[in-house]
C-alpha cells in the first residue's frame, strides 16, 4: 500500500470516529436521564404528576412536580397563542409580498431575534412586564416564551409557504378565489404540514427554555398553579433550581423532571417528523 | 387604462397582514431599547470605557457618593465569553466538518435520514438536560480522566496551571457547548457541500483524487461556509445560559487568563446568578443590563459576519 | 354566430423592460373553439393570462389596450369578477393536493356562490366530472385526494374544476402538452362537447397544429408578440398566406 492508500484510509477512520464521537453524547445524554430520572417517576408513582414537591427538610413523602407540569402546559400554551397568529401572518405577509422592504426588515429581524440570547429576553420581560407592576406572573413568562418562538414559526412558515408551486396559486386565482381565500384555502393549506412542523418545533423550543422565566415567571411550588397573575413554576425552573439546592431528595426529583422533560421533548420531536413525513404534493 | 390597481380587498388583506409584521419588527426594536434604557445609567456613572474594562464586581449598598469609583467591570465577564465560546467551537468544529462529511461521503444513501434526524434531535433538546448530563457526568468525568492528570504532568503550561478545584469549569462547560452547537453546525456545513455543482465533483473525481484528497479539495471550496459555521457557533455557545451556570462555576474571575481548570463567570451565567439581587444593590441591575447589552451587540455583529460569509460563496 | 366573445383592441404588455406583446387585435366570436398557436416565447401565454388578468400576479407588469369580454371592458372591472367570468386550465395538471377530488371540483362553486344547497353542490359536481368525462372513473371515490389519480384523470379534474363556476369562456394553456394520447383525446372529445351541447366557447393555446385541424373553429397565428395570422382553421390549414404559418404547420419553427 503507498502512502496515498495509507492517508486515505488514515482519514475514513478518523472521519467516522469524529462523527461518532459527535453523536453518541446524545444517545448517552438519553440513555443518563433515563437511569436517573425513571426510578424516581417509578417510585413516586402517579403522585410525581400530582404532587407538590417536599419542602427542603426530608419528609417521607417525595412528592411531585405537578406546579411545574401545570406551570410548563400553561406557560407554553400561552405562547404558543400569542406567537403563532403573530409569526405566521407575517411570514404570510413575506411570502405574498416577497419584493416588499418590510419583508427585506422582518426577515432580517426574525434572523437577529434568533441570536438575541434568551436570558436577555427574559430580563427585557421583566423590566417591562414584571417590575412595573412589583410581581412575578405566568403571563410575564408566557411572554418571554413567545418572543423565543416567533422566530421559528416565522422561519419554518415561510419556507413553507414559498416551497408552495406558484401554479397552485395560479389555479387559485383563476377559479376566482379572492387574496385573502387564496392564501388561507390553498396557500396555508398545501404548507400546513410544514406549518405545524415550525409550530411543533417551536414549542418543543419554548418548552424547554430556563433562561427565559428566571426573572418573569420566577417559580412558586407551594401549589398547583395560582393563576396567571401569580409567579409560576416550570419543569425547567424546577430541574435548575432543585439540581443546585444542597437537597438529596430534590436532586432526585430533578432527575425525575428532567425524564418527564425528555419524554415530552421526544414526543414533540416524534410528532414534527412524522409531519413532514407526509408531505405530499 | 390603469392596469393591475390593486383592489380594495387586496389592500385590506395587506394591512392585515403588515400590521403583525410591524409588530414582529416592534419586539426587536423594544428588546433593543429596553436594554439601552436599562443599561445606560451604568455607562453614565462610571463611563463606557470604564465599565467594559475595569475588573472588579462590588456587590454594594453604598450609594455613589460614598463610593466614587467603579463597582462594576465587566471585563473578565466578556473575556470569559469569548474565551469559553472559542474552546467550545475549536471542539465542535473537527466534529462538525467530519459529521457532516461523513453523512455526506461514507454513509450508504438510505441511512442519511436517519442521521439528519439524529442531528435534529441534537438540536432541539432542551438545553437544560445538556447541562444536567454535564453536572452529573461529564464534569466529573474530566476532572479525573483529564484535568487532574494534565494538572499534575502538563501543570507548567499556562492552560493547565490552575488546579482543578471542582468538576465545574471553563473547560466542563466549553465540552458540553461544543456538543450542543454541533448540529447547527453541521446544518450549515453541510447545506454547503450539497451545493457544490456535480460537475465540479465529477472533475474532481476525474483527476483520479483519492477520497481524502476529493474531500479536502470539497471542502476547501466551501471555506467560507466552515468559517460561517464557527460564528454560528459563537452565537449559539455566547448566548447559553442555563446549562452554563450549571457547569461554569459561577465565580468571578479576578485574574482573567488562559487556564482550563478555573470556575469562571460569563455574560450570561452572571446575570443568571445574580439578576435577583439586583434589588439590593445599587447599578448592579444596569450593569447586568449592560452585560446583556454586550452579549446582543457581540451576537449581532458575529451573525452579520456570518451572513456575509455565506452570500460570498459563488459557484 | 353571435357576438364577440373576446375583443381586443392594441393590447400591449411588457413585463419590467421588456416587451411581451405589441399591439395585438383580435376577435374570438362566441360559442367557437379558438386555438391560439406560436413558437414558445411568442406570447400565447400571456395573452390567454391577460384574457382573465392572471397577468396581474406578475410582479411590474405593464398592459395597455382594450380588452373586452362579452362586451364588457375587463380592465375597469374588478379583477375578481373577471376571472369569475372563465375558467381556466393549466399546461401542467394542477389539481389541489390537499383537497379531494371532490372539494376540488366544489371550491371555486363554493366560494362564488355558484350552488346553494347541499344537493346543488353535489349535482354540479357530477355535471362538471361528467363534462370533463371524469364522472364514471372516479364517482366511487370522490373522498380520496387527486394524486391517486393519473396525470391525464388529473387534467381532466382540473377541467372540472373551471366547470364548476359554470364559465361561459373556458381559457385553456397546452392543456395537453404534459399527458398521453388516450387522455388527449377525451379531453378534445370534451371540449367539443362542451362547445356543442352548453355553446361555450373555448379558447386555447397549442402547440400541435394537429390538435387545432381537429378541434378549433379559428386559429390566430402570434409571432414575436404579434398577430401574423388568423381566420377560419381549414383556410389557414390548407393554403396559410404568412411564411411563418407555413413553416410552422411544418414543424419548423
Amino acid at each position: 500500500m503507498d502512502a496515498r492508500r495509507l492517508l486515505d484510509s488514515l482519514f475514513t477512520v478518523t472521519v467516522t470516529l469524529l462523527a461518532l464521537a459527535a453523536v453518541l453524547p446524545i444517545f448517552h445524554i438519553i440513555l443518563y436521564i433515563t437511569v436517573k430520572g425513571l426510578p424516581v417517576v417509578m417510585e413516586a408513582g402517579i403522585d410525581f404528576f400530582t404532587e407538590i414537591p417536599p419542602s427542603p427538610i426530608r419528609t417521607t413523602e417525595l412528592g411531585g412536580i405537578a406546579p411545574a407540569l401545570a406551570g410548563t402546559l400553561f406557560m407554553t400554551t400561552v405562547a404558543t397563542l400569542l406567537s403563532v397568529p403573530i409569526a405566521v401572518l407575517a411570514a404570510v405577509f413575506s411570502a405574498e409580498y416577497p419584493n416588499h422592504s418590510l419583508t427585506r426588515v422582518v426577515r432580517a429581524t426574525t434572523r437577529s431575534l434568533l441570536e438575541v440570547p434568551t436570558i436577555v429576553i427574559g430580563i427585557v420581560v421583566f423590566a417591562l412586564l414584571v417590575q412595573p407592576f412589583g410581581r412575578f406572573t405566568a403571563l410575564a413568562g408566557a411572554v418571554a416564551l413567545a418572543i423565543v418562538m416567533i422566530p421559528y414559526v416565522y422561519t419554518y412558515t415561510e419556507l413553507a409557504l414559498l416551497s408552495v408551486p406558484r401554479t397552485y396559486i395560479e389555479a387559485g386565482y383563476g377559479i376566482g378565489l379572492k387574496r385573502a381565500q387564496v392564501i388561507y384555502m390553498i396557500t396555508a393549506g398545501v404548507a400546513r404540514r410544514g406549518i405545524a412542523r415550525g409550530v411543533t418545533v417551536a414549542i418543543a423550543k419554548a418548552m424547554g427554555e430556563t433562561a427565559p422565566l428566571l426573572f418573569t415567571a420566577f417559580g412558586a411550588r407551594n401549589m398547583i398553579f395560582g393563576g396567571p397573575l401569580e409567579p409560576s413554576d416550570a419543569i425547567t425552573l424546577m430541574i435548575y433550581v432543585f439540581i443546585q439546592s444542597p437537597f438529596e431528595h430534590w436532586h432526585k426529583i430533578a432527575w425525575g423532571a428532567a425524564f418527564v422533560l425528555l419524554v415530552l421533548y421526544l414526543a414533540l420531536f416524534l410528532i414534527s417528523r412524522r409531519l413532514v413525513k407526509e408531505v405530499r404534493l | 387604462m390603469g392596469y393591475a390597481r390593486a383592489s380594495s380587498h387586496d389592500k385590506l388583506v395587506f394591512y392585515f397582514l403588515a400590521v403583525p409584521t410591524l409588530v414582529v419588527i416592534l419586539v426587536l426594536v423594544i428588546i433593543f431599547l429596553t436594554e439601552l434604557i436599562s443599561s445606560y445609567p451604568i455607562f453614565d456613572v462610571q463611563g463606557f470605557w470604564t465599565t467594559l474594562t475595569f475588573i472588579g464586581w462590588h456587590s454594594t449598598d453604598e450609594p455613589p457618593e460614598k463610593w466614587p469609583g467603579p463597582r462594576y467591570g465587566l471585563l473578565p465577564l466578556i473575556w470569559g465569553t469569548v474565551y469559553l465560546s472559542a474552546i467550545a467551537v475549536l471542539i465542535a468544529l473537527p466534529l462538525s466538518i467530519s459529521l457532516a462529511v461523513f453523512i455526506e461521503e461514507l454513509l450508504p444513501k438510505r441511512f442519511r435520514g436517519y442521521m439528519s434526524s439524529i442531528v435534529d434531535l441534537m438540536a432541539g433538546t432542551p438545553t437544560i438536560l445538556f447541562g444536567l448530563w454535564a453536572l452529573g457526568f461529564l464534569g466529573p468525568l474530566l476532572r479525573e480522566g483529564f484535568m487532574e492528570p494534565a494538572h499534575e504532568h502538563l501543570g507548567y503550561l499556562p492552560f493547565f496551571s490552575c488546579p482543578p478545584l471542582s468538576h465545574t469549569s471553563v473547560l466542563t462547560a466549553g465540552v458540553m457547548l461544543a456538543i450542543m452547537i454541533v448540529p447547527f453546525m453541521v446544518a450549515v456545513i453541510q447545506e454547503s457541500y450539497r451545493a457544490i455543482p456535480v460537475t465540479y465533483k465529477e472533475a474532481a473525481w476525474s483527476l483520479g483524487l483519492t477520497r481524502f484528497e476529493y474531500v479536502r479539495l470539497n471542502l476547501s471550496m466551501i471555506l467560507p461556509a466552515i468559517v460561517s459555521a464557527a460564528l454560528l457557533g459563537v452565537g449559539r455557545a455566547s448566548s447559553e445560559t442555563a446549562a452554563v451556570s450549571l457547569v461554569v462555576g459561577n465565580i468571578y474571575n479576578y485574574q482573567p487568563g488562559l487556564c482550563l481548570f478555573s470556575p469562571i463567570h460569563t455574560l450570561t451565567s452572571i446575570i443568571a446568578a445574580n439578576f435577583g439581587e439586583v434589588e439590593m444593590y445599587p447599578y448592579m441591575r444596569e450593569a447586568l443590563f449592560a452585560g446583556g447589552l454586550v452579549l446582543l451587540t457581540l451576537g449581532m455583529i458575529v451573525n452579520a459576519f456570518g451572513i456575509l460569509l455565506l452570500k460570498r460563496i459563488r459557484f | 354566430m353571435n357576438g364577440p366573445a373576446i375583443e381586443i383592441r392594441d393590447l400591449r404588455v411588457s413585463i419590467g423592460e421588456k416587451e411581451i406583446l405589441k399591439g395585438i387585435n383580435l376577435t374570438i366570436p362566441e360559442g367557437t373553439i379558438s386555438a391560439l398557436m406560436g413558437p414558445s416565447g411568442s406570447g400565447k401565454t400571456t395573452l390567454l393570462r391577460v384574457v382573465n388578468r392572471l397577468i396581474d400576479l406578475i410582479d411590474g407588469v405593464k398592459v395597455s389596450g382594450i380588452v373586452k369580454v362579452f362586451g364588457k371592458s375587463i380592465m375597469d372591472m374588478d379583477v375578481y369578477e373577471v376571472r369569475r367570468m372563465s375558467g381556466m386550465v393549466f399546461q401542467i395538471p394542477n389539481p389541489f393536493p390537499h383537497m379531494s377530488i371532490y372539494d376540488n371540483v366544489a371550491i371555486g362553486a363554493r366560494v362564488n356562490g355558484v350552488a346553494k344547497s347541499k344537493r346543488e353542490l353535489d349535482e354540479l359536481v357530477k355535471w362538471a366530472l361528467e363534462r370533463a368525462m371524469l364522472w364514471d372513473e372516479v364517482k366511487s371515490r370522490l373522498r380520496d385526494p387527486p394524486w391517486r389519480l393519473s396525470g391525464g384523470q388529473q387534467q381532466r379534474l382540473c377541467l372540472a374544476r373551471a366547470l364548476a363556476l359554470k364559465p361561459k369562456l373556458l381559457l385553456l394553456d397546452e392543456p395537453t402538452a404534459n399527458i398521453d394520447p388516450v387522455n388527449t383525446l377525451k379531453i378534445e372529445e370534451a371540449l367539443r362537447n362542451l362547445r356543442k351541447e352548453e355553446g361555450m366557447t373555448i379558447f386555447m393555446v397549442t402547440h400541435m397544429p394537429q390538435q387545432a385541424i381537429r378541434l378549433a373553429d379559428y386559429t390566430v397565428m402570434i409571432y414575436d408578440g404579434r398577430v401574423v395570422e388568423e381566420g377560419p382553421t381549414e383556410e389557414i390549414a390548407i393554403s396559410p398566406r404568412h411564411e411563418l404559418t407555413r413553416k410552422f404547420l411544418r414543424g419548423e419553427v
